[in-house]
């Protein structure tokens, strides 16, 4: 495989799939991690603007066993349809090493509560239950499972004892507090951690977004620079702030050090906004704890459609008023509007000195990529996984039409100023009077 | 509890973020912040310009607005939840950003909000590209919190060149910022401050340590101008450490040693003035402990003529610091004690640099190097540094004097001879404890009060005596004001003025009309041939001219056709006066001084004449015409001076007079030949008090004169017409004063023809006139055809004859009959030569002149 070092060889993907998650960690050129998937082709969404995400990583995967594209885990934070659309046909066309699981889903299939999720998710489900079964029939034959049957169980519930994955190892279960680096049975740390905040046990009856996983992703390379995300899912204000305050409590604020924050929950305003009477009140402790361990050059990603001028009580994410809060913070790059809104390109951070970094032309990096591809003769991934994957991304976007937005900035405050004043109003029709 | 102001408020707020997006109202917080009604409101601050030394705007800001419960009348303040723009210029206790310099002037109450959130946007602007503190705009300086609000330091004393240069501000974000390159430098010194109150303390000058010493050995820093004085550590750096003073003693020593003052340094120098201090106290005489201060001077944000001065802030060192300061100077002591008890406080010192903190003391600049003089540019600045007599200390002088005292004027001199009574509390300065009191002493003791350099000097008793007394030198002032409103005080400057006209200051008169309506300024420049009397005069008479008026409510308020009844304030005798409000005599007092000095300056209206008057007035000169300028002005020319031969009278021949005069002999020359004489009458004014002959008005010869090379006899046709025109018009200012001839070419003095006709014009027996004068005009050849062209005035003899002085008989009459063989008629008719023998009336042979000497 020929690499270019000019290259970024580890970095994060943001994918511009509407609202909702598909994150791709480039841990090495042989390793990826995705968490969660919101494949457009497959929700056939009217002005979708990206092809399927799925189709893409499957054209620069590295070939792994069965001669199928090679992915080494796939993270499922909570198994609602914005997270886990397409995972059939991830799972048809890829081999994926090893799940990472959430007791939730046993929990909602012993609830009966199965009616509620998608296929996709029941197809996660399946596909658990299959790796749990596989997994504990290796381990009684004293072996270790194969990649490709592979499972992690993230987090507590009180009913454990009712599900099978119950039987699993220790060494197959992850509880908040625990850093992983292996996956898929290889010992990763000198590249990657994932710090495990949430679920919480306390959390495990409530609301699924509630049940998220919640994860610190660091990326480390030979030069000690070191990068970290926090990926928090679609959890809200109470779980989050019971992370900071976890952490913060247990004195490890490394663990809270981010350089990019995924916005939970799409950009939504239950992170920093609790109804209280019926009023929206504002969180600031929240928002303080983020602001309190972003880096220098951290950013904030809304992984969502582009934000909407203003929102009417009971809209969904994404909140322009979260982003509004985070903006106060660093700045908010919306997946759907970046780098605009008519060619939404996949919002990339590569690790460098200054830990995860905005690449600031993903086109520059897709246009290498090809050069070399083509050059070799090979395929996207002979340029590096990363920019591969890249490469791909951007070869995906389909350009749709361009919104007009709104004047932004202090003049669009000046603006406003001399709006409500009515400095140079006048009456804009001529309107009648008359007593009868 | 929410007001009407608040709820104003959130509404207008919550209307701008109706409209845009860019502004949104965050909270709305139940509970009051510093007293205040707390709203927090996030603006979209993306794409703001940014320049590197400006503060980092994050895409959206927050802030808290705290909105007063009188909002809109007075303002909000506005602040930020982080620290992230502590040290940068115009945010204050890290977190308050300050908006306004001048709330009083820049708030606008209607504009509320909107304003405001302008304000905010322009503040944020200019902060994101480090342009809050442009070099040349007076904003604020460094902040020293003033903790200690019971007490303070004027700052009298420049630093002038004392300290070092300041270098120019290089500006970041990180106090302790490098300037540009060269090394800091800095100096120490020590302020003398005299004590004025319990709670102020005056720097009067700024001493180099080791001369503290040798004056303190010397015994010289005891109180030697009355009051208790001590010393004040002041450290002058050329660099800055902060925006914001800190409030803990570790962390303002710290900033001084990036600028290169050690600690070791520091406390020795502290030391020194700690234990004189200590020993200048008087304990025995009840002395309380003088407080330890240290001045700290470092580049001031705004230079001053292209140099940047020092910005002062005063630390009061606390008790336990000074007590150990006190002991440190003597470690070296022979004293054993002594010298352990100063060890122990050397040691103890970096602990109580550690633990303590900072008690800053309010600084109040009174530095003329750094103080602009709010008066800059008026005309009242005329008088800057200058020596001002004013003659009279009621209505106008008293405010005028004030006036001069506030100018900045060197000295003061003022003069009145009356004493305070009840009734004058109505509308003079002077309080009711003043009664009794010499108004030139009370006047003078409050004018003192106001500055610390008591420039006013009081000398009571009258004008006429102290200033204007016979044989008193020109006063040794740079200017003279009366406002004595005093006929003889005018007289008599413009008699004692004459004499001596060229080593007197400019001369300025006020007076008022009687219902303190109207005032007028008389301005006489140096060597101008006028002072008040005479300028009033003229005015009197231009008020009188026809074609005049917009002069004419000056002529009925001050010159009426009939007397006044007087008012007289109390019953008996007591003296007469105007009636008049406090509020309309200084108005008046205000604009006469400032109308008189703006003249002086050169500002406005009779610039470039000698003499000038100027009409203020309070209400417009008639209702049709309130456009009309503030200030009236008329100015005159010198009027051309000629001694008198018989008493030493000052003849002041007007322009327009001795322009008669001239025509007349251009035309004589003209129609009847270079060496006939020519003359004719002379109207005016003799003032006997002033020793003064005005001479207003010329005419040429009646048509029945006759004139020859000879001689010249003047006519009676229509001189009665004239001098009546004169009289009335003048309100018989204007009269029959005597004649004047010409000696072509001859000598300017009286033929004994000319002398005889005088004495014969004044005498008795023929009923004219009682005295007269002559005035003739001559010059030699080229002088005489100079002055006819335009040239100087020719030679001239003056002489003003009097019955009383004539004693002993008038001499033979020489008449007509030496006479040549032919002569001219006077008038304007072609002239025909008259014939030698024609017979002619009384008066024509009274008024017979004669150039040739006999």
């Amino acid at each position: 495989m020929v690499v270019s070092t000019e290259l970024p060889h580890q970095g994060i993907v943001f994918w511009p799939v509407g609202t909702g998650d598909s994150v791709t960690i480039v841990i090495d050129d042989e390793h990826v991690l995705q968490v969660d998937l919101h494949d457009m082709e497959m929700a056939d969404e009217e002005g979708a603007t990206v092809a399927s995400v799925v189709d893409r990583l499957v054209e620069v995967f590295p070939e792994g066993s069965e001669g199928k594209p090679y992915l080494a885990a796939f993270v499922l934070t909570h198994a609602d349809k914005d997270h886990c659309l397409g995972f059939s046909y991830l799972l048809e066309k890829v081999m994926i090493g090893e799940l990472w699981a959430t007791p939730r889903l046993w929990r909602e299939y012993a609830d009966g509560g199965d009616d509620e999720l998608c296929d996709d998710a029941k197809a996660f489900q399946v596909e658990s239950e299959r790796r749990v079964a596989a997994t504990c029939a290796a381990v009684d034959k004293g072996e270790k499972p194969a990649s490709g049957d592979r499972i992690r169980v993230i987090g507590y519930d009180t009913d454990h004892s009712e599900h099978a994955y119950s039987e699993l190892p220790d060494e197959y279960l992850s509880y908040p507090g625990d850093a992983v680096s292996m996956i898929d049975g290889k010992e990763l740390g000198e590249h990657f951690e994932a710090f495990i905040h949430a679920p919480f046990k306390d959390d495990c009856a409530a609301e699924r977004n509630d049940t998220s996983v919640a994860l610190q992703i660091t990326l480390k390379d030979e030069q000690g620079n070191e990068g970290h995300a926090l990926l928090f899912g679609d959890l809200g204000y109470e779980t989050i702030i019971k992370i900071f305050d976890y952490s913060e409590a247990h004195a490890r604020p490394e663990r809270l050090a981010w350089d990019v924050l995924l916005a939970p929950h799409h950009c939504s305003k239950k992170v920093m906004y609790v109804p209280e009477d019926g009023r929206d009140v504002l969180k600031q402790d929240v928002l303080d704890a983020i602001a309190r361990h972003a880096s220098d050059t951290g950013l904030i990603v809304a992984s969502s459609a582009p934000f909407p001028a203003t929102n009417s009580t009971g809209d969904n994410p994404p909140h322009i008023k979260a982003r509004n809060r985070y903006e106060e913070i660093v700045n908010v790059i919306c997946t759907g509007e970046h780098p605009d809104e008519d060619a939404p390109e996949p919002v990339v951070f590569t690790l460098d000195e200054g830990g995860l970094t905005l690449l600031s032309s993903t086109e520059t990096l897709a246009k290498s990529a090809e050069t070399i591809a083509a050059s070799t003769g090979a395929r996207l991934a002979a340029a590096g996984l990363l920019a591969g994957i890249v490469a791909a991304a951007v070869s995906a976007v389909r350009r749709g039409k361009r919104a007009t937005t709104e004047r932004r900035g202090l003049d669009g405050v000046r603006e406003a100023v001399a709006t409500a004043r009515g400095d140079d109003a006048a009456p804009q029709q001529a309107i009648g009077f008359g007593s009868r | 509890m929410v007001t009407d102001g608040h709820r104003l408020a959130l509404e207008q707020l919550r209307e701008l973020a109706a409209v845009s997006s860019a502004i949104e109202v965050v909270a709305v917080h139940e509970e009051a912040e510093l007293g205040r009604f707390h709203v927090e409101i996030s603006v979209d601050c993306s794409g703001a310009p940014h320049a590197s030394d400006g503060i980092v705007l994050r895409p959206r800001e927050r802030f808290s607005l705290l909105i007063p419960s009188d909002f809109p009348f007075s303002e909000p303040w506005v602040r930020v939840r982080h620290t992230r723009w502590a040290g940068a210029p115009h945010v204050q206790w890290g977190r308050h950003l300050c908006l306004y310099a001048a709330p009083s002037i820049q708030w606008v109450p209607a504009d509320g909000m909107h304003g405001l959130i302008d304000r905010l946007v322009l503040w944020l602007e200019r902060a994101s590209l480090g342009e809050l503190d442009p070099d040349e705009l007076p904003l604020h300086p460094p902040v020293a919190y003033v903790w200690k609000t019971d007490e303070f330091v004027v700052v009298r004393a420049d630093i002038g060149d004392k300290g070092p240069a300041p270098q120019a501000i290089n500006r970041g974000s990180a106090p302790g910022r490098p300037a540009t390159g060269r090394p800091h430098g800095h100096r120490i010194l020590i302020a003398r401050c005299e004590v004025r109150s319990d709670r102020r303390a005056d720097i009067v000058e700024w001493v180099e340590p080791a001369e503290w010493l040798r004056r303190f050995v010397r015994g010289d820093l005891l109180a030697s101008s009355g009051r208790r004085a001590f010393g004040a550590l002041t450290v002058l750096t050329d660099g800055e450490m902060f925006f914001e003073y800190p409030d803990r003693v570790e962390i303002l020593l710290s900033g001084l040693e990036t600028l290169g003052v050690s600690r070791p340094e520091f406390f020795d120098a502290l030391g020194i003035v700690a234990a004189v201090n200590d020993l200048l106290r008087n304990p025995s005489a009840g002395d309380e402990v003088f407080p330890l201060r240290v001045l700290i001077g470092t580049p001031s944000r705004r230079s001053i003529g292209g140099t940047l001065r020092h910005h002062l802030v005063c630390w009061q060192v606390d008790d336990l610091g000074r007590r150990i300061a006190e002991d440190l100077p003597w470690s070296g002591s022979e004293n054993e004690a002594l010298a352990e008890l100063s060890r122990r406080m050397h040691e103890l010192t970096p602990q109580w640099v550690r633990t303590s903190s900072i008690d800053w003391v309010q600084v109040m600049e009174a530095r003329a190097e750094i103080t602009q003089r709010r008066d800059r540019g008026s005309a009242a600045s005329w008088v800057q540094g200058k020596r001002i007599l004013v003659l009279g200390c009621g209505a106008l002088g008293a405010p005028i004097a004030e006036f001069c005292v506030r100018a900045g004027a060197s000295q003061v001199l003022v003069v009145d001879k009356d004493t305070v009574t009840p009734g004058i509390l109505v509308r003079q300065p002077y309080v009711d404890a003043d009664i009794g009191t010499a108004k030139a002493q009370a006047l003078a003791d409050r004018l003192n009060s106001i500055r610390q350099d008591q420039p006013v000097q009081p000398l009571v008793g009258s004008v006429q005596t102290l200033v204007l007394a016979e044989g008193m030198p020109p006063p040794a002032v740079d200017l003279v004001i009366d406002a004595t409103a005093n006929a003889a005080v005018g007289s008599l400057i413009e008699l004692r003025r004459t004499a001596s006209r060229s080593d007197w200051p400019p001369f300025l008169m006020v007076i008022i009309g009687h219902d303190a309506r109207r005032g007028v300024v008389t301005v006489s420049r140096q060597n101008a041939t006028g002072a008040g009397r005479d300028i009033l005069r003229q005015l009197m008479l231009a008020c009188r001219r026809p074609n005049a008026s917009r002069l004419s409510d000056v002529k009925d308020d001050l010159f009426p056709d009939e007397p006044r009844a007087l008012f007289q304030p109390e019953p008996g005798c007591s003296e007469p006066t105007f009636l008049g409000s406090a509020a309309e005599l200084s108005a008046l007092a205000g604009l006469m001084l400032d109308a008189g000095l703006s003249n002086l300056s050169e500002h406005a209206g009779g610039k470039g004449d000698p003499m000038a008057a100027g009409v203020v007035r309070l209400s417009p000169a008639d209702a049709s015409d309130a456009s009309r300028s503030t200030v009236d002005w008329l100015g005159w020319p010198n009027a051309h001076c000629v001694i008198d031969r018989a008493r030493g009278y000052e003849v002041r021949i007007s322009q327009p007079a001795l322009s008669e005069i001239r025509a007349e002999c251009r035309r004589s020359a003209r129609v009847r030949g270079a060496t006939v004489e020519t003359g004719g009458l002379l109207l005016g004014r003799v003032d006997d008090a002033c020793r003064c002959i005005w001479i207003d008005q010329a005419s040429g010869p009646p048509a029945d004169s006759r004139l020859s090379s000879v001689h010249f006899d003047h006519g009676v046709d229509g001189v009665s017409d004239v001098i009546d025109h004169h009289r009335k018009r003048s309100g018989k200012e204007t009269t029959y004063l005597g004649m004047w001839h010409v000696h072509p070419k001859g000598l300017a003095g009286p033929s004994p023809t000319d002398r005889s006709s005088m004495h014969a014009l004044v005498a008795a027996a023929v009923g004219g006139p009682p005295r007269a004068l002559m005035l003739i005009l001559a010059g030699d050849e080229d002088r005489w055809s100079a002055w006819l062209s335009g040239g100087t005035a020719p030679e001239m003899f003056a002489q003003l004859m009097a019955r009383q002085a004539l004693g002993s008989p008038p001499p033979e009459l020489v008449t007509h009959s030496t006479h040549e063989s032919s002569s001219w008629p006077g008038g304007w008719a072609l002239p025909v030569p008259h014939t030698n023998g024609k017979r002619r009336g009384f008066l024509a042979r009274l008024f017979g002149f004669g150039g040739r000497r006999v």
